[in-house]
């Protein structure tokens, strides 16, 4: 199950970068996809089923970037590709003088 | 040899890259990088990437500007000639460290982020979470790839 939070903060983005293996290099493809609470969907591409990951980001880096990384297991299902997801994390922006408070509860909450 | 139309679009871009691994699984994640006749990146220190990077030593690199369909970008399939870390490696690339962030991206070396540093060196929420010092210096030779310019056409070519 994917983390309610992590459903709205996936609608930033409008396309992902999906990593599977080739030959033992890691592949990319740019792909359309949509999150459920499940597993995610993922429309386009030929892919190889197996382990995945799905890499969301804007396009900044330090201060300015947020992404997200869910690792899971691919399946092909009819015409789409599903993600079975087992591991996701995202990053938030920050400010250059303060802490952001959303960071620090994730991080003393655990 | 790489096409002088992509080096021209090295220079060029400055959105992140997205950079893959695989080792046991993969992982990718946005990256600051610089092209100086080999390709560089710079990883945290102890991230799953390095350790992917040292059970395999094959990348992919993609790179699209502004993180839209329609921009000018890159497919690259390369493999780590070298990585170094620590406080020498740090001093002796910090050229490579400063395009990287001023070339890059919207940000250029500050002594404001040692203080994020400090506190995110554990944690991964904040997409900024090295100390420097414990920074891999990622030197990648790239062997093929794709690019394409606003036209969409895209080419292919073996270095």
């Amino acid at each position: 199950m994917l983390p309610k939070e992590f459903i709205n903060y996936s609608k930033k983005f409008k396309f992902g970068f999906l990593v599977t293996s080739h030959r033992g290099y890691p592949l990319i493809e740019f792909v359309d996809f949509k999150v459920k609470l499940e597993d995610i969907t993922i429309n386009n591409g030929q892919l190889k089923e197996g382990k995945a990951c799905l890499v969301l980001a804007n396009d900044r880096y330090s201060e300015n970037s947020i992404m997200a990384n869910i690792l899971g297991d691919l399946i092909k299902d009819r015409r789409h590709y599903t993600l079975i997801p087992s591991k996701v994390f995202w990053t938030n922006s920050f400010s250059m003088n303060e802490y952001p408070k959303e960071i620090i509860n994730r991080w003393t909450n655990k | 040899m790489i096409p002088k139309e992509l080096i021209t679009i090295f220079s060029q871009l400055r959105t992140p890259v997205i950079f893959a691994t695989y080792g046991n699984a993969p992982h990718a994640t946005p990256m600051n990088w610089n092209y100086d006749k080999y390709f560089w990146v710079s990883a945290a220190g102890g991230s799953k990437k390095v350790q992917n990077m040292r059970m395999n030593k094959k990348v992919c690199i993609a790179c699209l500007e502004g993180m839209q369909k329609k921009g000018r970008g890159f497919m690259l399939h390369g493999t780590i000639v070298n990585m170094e870390t620590g406080l020498l490696c740090l001093i002796k690339n910090i050229f490579i460290l400063r395009k990287m962030l001023s070339n890059k991206s919207t940000i250029g070396i500050s002594l404001k982020l040692l203080k994020f540093a400090l506190i995110y060196a554990k944690h991964p929420s904040v997409h900024y979470s090295a100390l420097p010092w414990k920074r891999y210096f990622i030197k990648i030779q790239i062997q093929r790839g794709s690019y394409w310019l606003k036209d969409g056409k895209k080419k292919e070519f073996i270095a």
